[in-house]
C-alpha cells in the first residue's frame, strides 16, 4: 500500500515539468537579498515595497536553523516580496548521499514562506562529509548523468515543488568528461525532467574562459524548461574571467540576455550582487535596464 | 564510473586541502592544473576571510602567524556543515588540542577564540522571541518562572576576557601580557535590536543565572538560593540583593521577564 507522501510523489513524478511551468507565478525582475541591501530594502524598519523590485531571491543556507537578524530580515522581506530559494549546499553532483536534514529544513523553510519554485546549481559542494563551500564542476559524462538525475528525482519528490538547476560557471575541464556542458545540462534536464535556472552571466565567463559560442550553447539547451534566469557581473583575473558577481553587468552579457529573451520567456529574471556594493540607486538603475530588455522583446 | 566520481571529487578535496596523498592514477589525467589551482585559491580564500570575520581579536594578537595558524586549523577541522560560519567553530578546541606551544606563549589565546566565537552563537541562535513585560505579583510565593534569555552563553573563564578584548581593541597590537583571574561572562542576542550583549557578573550573580538556566526556576526558589548562599548577608538583604541582580539582568535583556511585589 502507497502512503500518502509515495503517492503524491508518484502524481507529480508522472507530471510532466514542462506543462507545469505555466501555472508558476509571473515574478518579473528581482534582486538577491543580502544583509548589505537591509537599510535600503526596509528604511528605519519601514515597511515600504520598492517598485522597481518584483522579488527576492534568498539564500536558504543563511536563514535555515537561523534566528535573529537574518530571521528579521526574511520575515520582513516575505511581507513586502514573493521569496524564491536558490540554494548552494545541496551538492547535487557530489558522490555523497544528499543530506536529508538539509532537505527537511529546506523543505520547511519552503512551505513556511511559500516559496514557488526552489533550485540549486549542477556542481559538488562537498565530499567524503567536508564542505568545500565553492561550486565545483563535474565530469561531464553519462556516469555522472545518472548519478544526479536519480538524486533530482528524489529531490522533486522529497520537497514536492518545482526543481531548477542552474548552470555554473567553471575553470577547469573535468576529466572523465565525454561530452559537453550544453548536452550534458540537457540530458539531465530532460532525464530528470526539471527546470532551468539559466545563468546568463555564466555561459558568457564559461564561453569566454573556454573558448565557445554563447548562442550555440544557448540554442543546444531545452529552453522551454527556462523558468528563471540570473543575471551578474564578473571579474577580469589575468587570464581569466570570474564570476565574482562584484561589478556590473556588462553590455555582451546584456545582449545574451536579449539573446535567450528572444528564444524563451522565463518567469523570473534575477540580479546577484554579492561583493564590492556600489550605490543602491546604481542596483535600482542595472534592475530598470533589464527590464527594458524584458519589454523590449517581442511576445514569442 | 561511479567510482570515478568519486575519485576525483576525493582528488580535489585532497589537493585543496593541501593533503599529502594523492590518487595518482587520476593526477595522470588530470591535465587543468592551473584550473585546479583556482579553486583551491577561490576556497582558500573564502575560508580565511570567514576567520578573520570571526576572529578579529585572534587576529590581532597573532599578527603575521593568524592566516598560517588558521589554515592548520581549517586542515584538521575541515568544514562539516552546510553553513558555513560553522567551519570556524573548532577554532578554540584546535588551539587547546593542537597549539600547545602557541598556549604557552599566549595563554589566553584558547579562551579568546571562544570568546569570539560565542558571538556567532548568540547572533545566529535559532530561538526567537520578545522581552516580556514586567509582571505585578503580591508575594514570592505567587506562581512565576524566571525566563533567561534562550540565547544566554556562560563562560567561566581563567582569563578577564571582557577586560582583555577592550584592551586588544585599544591597544592594535599583538604584544600585549594579561595576568589570569578568573572572570563569569555571559553573552546573549539582545532581544530587540539582535546584537550580541557580553556581560561580566559577579560569581554569585553568575551561578544563579545559571541556576535559573539548568533548571525551571520559580523566584522563591531562587530566593532561597540566595539565602543558602550569599553569604556574609541576612536573609532579607540576600532576597534583595538577589532580586536586584535579577532586574540588573532584565535591564540588559540577559533575562526575559521580570518580577514586581506590589507593596500592600
Amino acid at each position: 500500500m502507497k502512503t500518502k507522501l509515495s503517492l503524491r510523489n508518484s502524481i507529480l513524478a508522472n507530471t510532466n515539468f514542462c506543462s507545469r511551468i505555466n501555472s508558476l507565478p509571473d515574478l518579473g525582475v528581482g534582486l538577491g537579498l543580502r544583509r548589505e541591501f537591509d537599510q535600503y530594502l526596509f528604511p528605519e524598519n519601514k515597511l515600504l515595497k520598492i517598485p522597481e523590485i518584483n522579488w527576492l531571491e534568498i539564500v536558504p543556507e543563511n536563514y535555515i536553523n537561523i534566528g535573529g537578524k537574518a530571521s528579521a530580515r526574511l520575515r520582513k522581506a516575505h511581507s513586502l516580496y514573493p521569496i524564491i530559494s536558490h540554494g548552494v549546499n545541496l551538492s547535487l553532483g557530489s558522490s555523497d548521499e544528499l543530506n536529508i536534514d538539509y532537505l527537511t529544513s529546506l523543505k520547511q523553510l519552503i512551505n513556511q514562506y511559500n516559496i514557488a519554485w526552489f533550485s540549486d546549481h549542477l556542481c559538488f559542494t562537498s565530499i567524503d562529509g567536508v564542505y568545500l563551500h565553492d561550486l565545483l564542476p563535474l565530469p561531464f559524462n553519462e556516469a555522472t548523468i545518472k548519478h544526479i538525475v536519480k538524486k533530482i528525482k528524489f529531490i522533486q519528490g522529497f520537497i514536492e515543488q518545482p526543481f531548477l538547476i542552474e548552470n555554473i560557471s567553471y575553470y577547469m575541464m573535468m576529466p572523465y568528461s565525454t561530452m559537453n556542458e550544453a548536452q550534458f545540462t540537457a540530458q539531465i534536464l530532460e532525464r530528470a525532467d526539471c527546470g532551468l535556472l539559466l545563468d546568463v552571466n555564466n555561459v558568457y565567463v564559461n564561453a569566454q574562459n573556454h573558448n565557445f559560442d554563447p548562442h550555440k550553447f544557448i540554442d543546444n539547451l531545452p529552453l522551454e524548461r527556462v523558468v528563471q534566469i540570473h543575471i551578474a557581473g564578473h571579474s577580469q583575473k589575468q587570464d581569466m574571467i570570474i564570476d565574482t558577481h562584484g561589478s556590473p553587468v556588462i553590455k555582451p552579457v546584456y545582449e545574451l540576455l536579449a539573446y535567450v529573451l528572444s528564444k524563451t520567456k522565463p518567469k523570473a529574471i534575477l540580479l546577484e550582487r554579492d561583493q564590492n556594493f556600489p550605490p543602491f540607486g546604481d542596483i535600482i538603475d542595472e534592475l530598470k535596464l533589464i527590464k527594458q530588455f524584458v519589454t523590449a522583446v517581442p511576445e514569442i | 564510473m561511479q567510482n570515478s566520481l568519486q575519485s576525483i571529487q576525493k582528488y580535489i578535496k585532497d589537493y585543496c586541502l593541501e593533503s599529502k596523498e594523492f590518487d595518482t592514477e587520476i593526477s595522470t589525467k588530470f591535465q587543468d592544473f592551473a584550473g585546479l589551482e583556482i579553486y583551491a585559491n577561490l576556497i582558500w580564500f573564502g575560508w580565511l576571510d570567514l576567520m578573520t570575520c570571526v576572529y578579529p581579536l585572534c587576529k590581532i594578537v597573532l599578527g603575521d602567524n593568524f592566516i598560517a595558524i588558521s589554515r592548520n586549523y581549517l586542515k584538521t577541522y575541515p568544514a562539516n556543515n552546510f553553513h558555513f560560519n560553522k567551519l570556524a567553530k573548532n577554532f578554540s578546541r584546535y588551539l587547546l588540542r593542537h597549539e600547545e606551544r602557541l598556549l604557552k606563549k599566549i595563554p589566553y589565546l584558547a579562551e579568546l577564540a571562544h570568546y569570539e566565537w560565542i558571538e556567532i552563537e548568540c547572533i545566529e541562535d535559532s530561538a526567537h522571541f520578545n522581552q516580556e513585560t514586567i509582571t505585578f505579583v503580591n508575594e514570592l510565593t505567587d506562581d512565576f518562572k524566571l525566563k533567561p534569555n534562550p540565547t544566554l552563553k556562560l563562560m567561566h573563564l581563567q582569563y578577564p576576557l571582557i577586560k582583555i578584548a577592550d584592551k586588544i581593541i585599544q591597544n592594535k597590537n599583538s604584544h600585549t601580557k594579561f595576568r589570569k583571574k578568573e572572570s563569569f561572562i555571559i553573552a546573549f542576542r539582545h532581544p530587540q535590536n539582535h546584537e550580541c550583549v557580553y556581560s561580566e557578573l559577579s560569581e554569585f550573580a553568575y551561578k544563579l543565572l545559571s541556576l535559573a538556566i539548568n533548571q525551571s526556576l520559580q523566584y522563591q526558589d531562587l530566593a532561597l538560593y540566595a539565602m543558602n548562599n550569599n553569604l556574609g548577608l541576612s536573609p532579607q538583604n540576600a532576597i534583595i540583593d538577589s532580586i536586584v541582580i535579577m532586574e540588573k539582568l532584565y535591564n540588559i535583556g540577559a533575562v526575559l521577564n521580570q518580577l514586581k511585589i506590589l507593596e500592600t
